[in-house]
């Protein structure tokens, strides 16, 4: 079987970046095993048939190439970056990590170690804290809110077995795609994948279905991840947004850049600019397989916390209330036109528009079409969408703050408050539905 | 800009101007707007054509034609170190400033113009330099060079915009200082370590400063600073030098050149002996961040330092990763770097532990690993490794066209070598072992060091989960 090869060649600067993509994501981990997939990605550099972890170490750093991994909940990959006068030592060195990996006890259980230190030390960092808690809500009960690199306990059951199995089912599954960018061609790639790759390669099981739609949060609900001494806060506010298979999902998603997508929008004018509340305030839509996120995040002083989100949530209402004008739309089409050429100005990035094309994160097409169809927005369609996918009654509100002082100024300043979680920073829970 | 316009004195191949074309150009020229053509720099495969102002303005053009895109930069030889006392963060909060209203266009439209025309823009302010930059489809190049401009001449500075982008600042200051362990042990280091010179204090500057600052400090320092003759311009991208050079001239041809203050930056005494700090953070695990005075950029040890450092502590297969990370489970990671800084500034290493290791543990672990470089120099495969990834983060860096005009910003604001990281590259391939040695046992002393140690304070969260 030969996999779909994606390359975008340019002879800018001699590097070459590589990259293979599985449709096998962390939603394939068992429950309670959260992580396995991650803890195997992470142990193929830690041994192959022939050589030690460290020899691997060694040879990437000689060759002058990374290697990294990448994984979320529908699909995992490789990334090469190297020197491209050591283009086929490396592809030869990440053949055998990919297609021999030992997953050695030792080095598995220290990969583990690093997995959960790095977990430990992630929670020095609000804004990660915000992003985990607000996603593990958000998305409760549903494959998305499932950590992919595992929690400390899940982490601590895994078996060697979970290991192994979850990369032997990864690699094993149909619908590998190679992709390449910079001083590399077609030709080039494919010759290389013939000589080392192709020979092994025998996927059998067919890529895991989608999961469902999430469900929508209905009401507004509060999470307070609990830190002691901020002076600061973090704040995530959100709700379901767009699939780029809606109808209105390029309606939907000028009005955001009307709101909070560029440095003069709406949300940074109101919250940055006139009150200097917070050094950044944006919005965004996110754009995956499965229906993704609409957020706001600031970050005001802990003092300023409850009237940020107080302004957020009404400038929400007024947003899909009154809709954005005529004019604001017609700035932000010209504007996401005209940006379009940053999105392939580069080789690296015309590879990534292809492969979100290519692995189905975006229908056929949706690059290319991009600017036509954010053109085609008209004011109604654009208001519509406000209208049918962002209501301000049904949100997440996610704020990391010092719960002792803060807490009750928030709960005042968010009307119709349906429920109030406080969450310690260093929980390492993950939710069921809870509203 | 297009391509294809061509005129008499224009190299068909590079765009290049010659001296007729110069000279056509001055024909109507004032002092301050002449423009003087100076010789071209190799820059890999393409060059930089470079140019003068009779206002003391530079100007570095690269034509890279891969596509429609161009980045503009201007660079500023201002930053933190030119503060004083009480007034420490002022170039910073300027910076943010340099946003706002002009005489020619109220608050908010330098943005908004941008936008319109799919422009991105920013800017960043350090120790010895402040640079604004727009990432600009290439026809809307004029535009840029307008609005740059423009608020180098006649930026207005007002009391309500100041006291907005004040909060702002002191707000950017909690999200990367105060709540940041990283950002506070980042400061202390440098409080520390500098007790005379200007790299003492953050350039984001202490917060009671930051809320003192009133419009005539700002006004003030725009007047002494923000001069042609103390700016870099870098254009690189999809360009028509002719088109370009006639655009600046008429844009920044009108500017006076200011006369710059002689700089009474204090010089830093030699350090005698080692300095410590120790931090009682709400921190899930210990930090360590330890600093060795080291050289000015333009030293010649900067060099094999800078590649010591490499082969020290970045990739898996260094040293102290090894040692430290994959094998002996003392930290999670470790990062390293030699400073940049016109001035003797710190190779610095920053380490986070695992959880159960105090940051004196940590400490003595480092201890062991840097008695161990002493005895047992870098390796000749080890310094290979090493420059194997150097080359690789070189040529990274020049992927985009706005990374190409950044690192020929940097290298001409700090060592007046638009092509410095071409020269740096190269001197770093004739660096040996031995040298490594050297640079090793004479900046890598106890006396030369501080040590800032954080220690998590005890845990104070209650319940888990409560609804």
């Amino acid at each position: 079987m030969t996999p779909t090869f994606v390359v975008e060649t340019s002879t800018t600067v001699p590097l070459v970046e590589i990259v293979l993509a599985l449709p096998v994501g962390s939603m394939s981990d068992a429950l309670g095993r959260e992580g396995a997939l991650a803890l195997a990605l992470r142990s193929l550099r830690r041994g192959c048939e022939g050589r030690t972890s460290v020899q691997i170490d060694d040879e990437i750093d000689r060759l002058g190439a990374e290697f990294a991994t990448g994984l979320d909940a529908l699909q995992c990959s490789l990334h090469i970056t190297t020197l491209t006068r050591n283009l086929e030592a490396i592809v030869a060195l990440v053949a055998q990590m990919v297609l021999r990996p030992t997953f050695a006890e030792e080095e598995v259980a220290r990969v583990r170690r690093e997995m959960i230190a790095e977990q430990i030390d992630s929670r020095n960092d609000d804004r990660t804290l915000c992003g985990r808690f607000f996603r593990r809500h958000i998305f409760a009960g549903h494959p998305l809110g499932r950590p992919s690199s595992g929690t400390l306990t899940s982490l601590e059951k895994l078996s060697m077995r979970d290991v192994q199995t979850a990369w032997k089912h990864a690699w094993g599954t149909q619908g590998l795609i190679v992709g390449a960018s910079g001083d590399v061609t077609e030709a080039r790639l494919q010759a290389l994948w013939g000589k080392y790759f192709a020979a092994s390669y025998r996927p059998k099981r067919e890529a895991p279905a989608l999961p469902d739609e999430p469900s929508r949060i209905r009401g507004r609900h509060l999470i307070v991840v609990d830190k002691p001494a901020r002076t600061q806060s973090q704040i995530m506010i959100g709700t379901l947004g767009t699939h780029p298979r809606d109808k209105d999902h390029h309606a939907l998603y000028a009005a955001n850049t009307v709101f909070g997508g560029t440095f003069t929008s709406r949300l940074t004018r109101e919250i940055r600019s006139k009150r200097g509340w917070s050094y950044g305030a944006s919005s965004r839509l996110g754009r995956e397989r499965v229906r993704e996120l609409f957020s706001m995040w600031t970050f005001p002083k802990a003092d300023d916390a409850a009237a940020c989100i107080k302004l957020q949530l009404k400038l929400v209402e007024k947003l899909v209330e009154s809709g954005v004008s005529e004019r604001e739309l017609s700035f932000v089409q010209r504007y996401l036109a005209r940006s379009s050429v940053f999105d392939e100005d580069t080789a690296s990035k015309r590879l990534s528009s292809r492969l979100d094309e290519v692995t189905g994160d975006m229908p056929k097409g949706y690059h290319k079409n991009f600017v036509r169809k954010i053109e085609e927005v008209d004011l109604e369609a654009a208001n519509q969408a406000l209208q049918k996918r962002l209501n301000p009654e049904d949100m997440l509100i996610c704020i990391t703050a010092t719960a002792s002082e803060q807490l009750a100024k928030i709960e005042k300043a968010i009307p119709r408050l349906a429920s109030t979680r406080v969450v310690s920073f260093d929980c390492d829970e993950f939710f069921g539905r809870w509203w | 800009m297009t391509q294809e316009r061509q005129s008499v004195g224009v190299s068909k191949k590079t765009g290049a101007v010659d001296d007729a074309w110069i000279e056509k150009l001055n024909r109507n020229a004032t002092r301050r707007s002449r423009v003087r053509r100076l010789s071209p720099v190799a820059f890999g495969a393409e060059s930089i054509e470079r140019y003068e102002l009779g206002n003391g303005l530079r100007v570095f053009l690269v034509a890279a034609m891969d596509a429609p895109v161009v980045s503009f930069h201007c660079w500023f030889a201002v930053g933190s170190r030119h503060e004083r006392k009480g007034k420490t963060g002022l170039a910073h909060l300027f910076e943010h400033l340099m946003f706002n209203e002009t005489k020619n266009l109220p608050a908010g439209t330098f943005d908004r113009k941008l936008e319109a025309v799919g422009a991105s823009t920013n800017a960043a302010t350090w120790t010895d330099w402040t640079f604004y930059h727009e990432d600009v489809p290439a026809d809307a190049l004029g535009l840029v060079i307008e609005l740059e401009a423009e608020r180098i001449k006649n930026l207005v500075l007002r009391e309500p915009q100041l006291e907005s982008e004040k909060e702002v600042v002191a707000n950017e200051r909690r999200y990367r200082v105060e709540d940041d362990v990283d950002g506070t042990v980042s400061e202390v280091l440098y409080k520390t370590a500098f007790v005379a010179h200007t790299y003492h204090h953050p350039t984001i500057g202490w917060m009671e400063d930051i809320e003192g600052f009133t419009t005539k400090d700002c006004r003030t320092f725009y007047e002494k600073y923000y001069a042609p003759n103390n700016a870099s311009i870098v254009i690189v991208g999809h360009i028509h030098v002719p088109e370009v050079m006639r655009l600046i001239q008429k844009n920044y041809g009108d500017v006076s050149s200011a006369k710059l203050p002689v700089e009474v930056t204090p010089l830093e005494p030699e350090q005698l002996e080692e300095r410590e700090e120790i931090l009682h953070k709400p921190t899930p695990t210990a930090r360590l961040a330890i600093g060795w005075k080291s050289p000015p950029m333009s030293h010649p040890d900067h060099v094999a330092l800078s590649l010591l450092c490499e082969a020290m502590t970045a990739g898996r297969s260094s040293r102290f990763f090894r040692a430290l990370v994959t094998e002996g489970e003392v930290a999670t990671d470790v990062g390293a770097s030699v400073g940049q800084f016109r001035d003797e500034g710190l190779f610095e290493l920053q380490l986070t532990a695992r959880d159960g290791v105090s940051a004196r543990e940590l400490l003595a672990a480092v201890d062991r690993e840097v008695d161990r470089l002493l005895a047992e120099p870098i390796t000749i495969v080890e310094l290979e490794r090493a420059a194997a990834r150097l080359e690789l983060g070189f040529l990274q860096g020049l992927e985009t066209v706005g990374g190409r005009a950044e690192q020929i910003g940097f290298y001409q604001t700090v060592l007046n070598d638009p092509a410095g990281s071409l020269t740096r590259l190269e001197a770093l391939r004739g660096v040996d072992v031995q040298q490594l040695d050297v640079v090793a046992k004479k900046y890598l002393r106890r006396q030369r060091r501080t040590v800032v140690l954080v220690e998590p304070e005890p845990e104070v969260s209650g319940e888990e989960v409560t609804s």
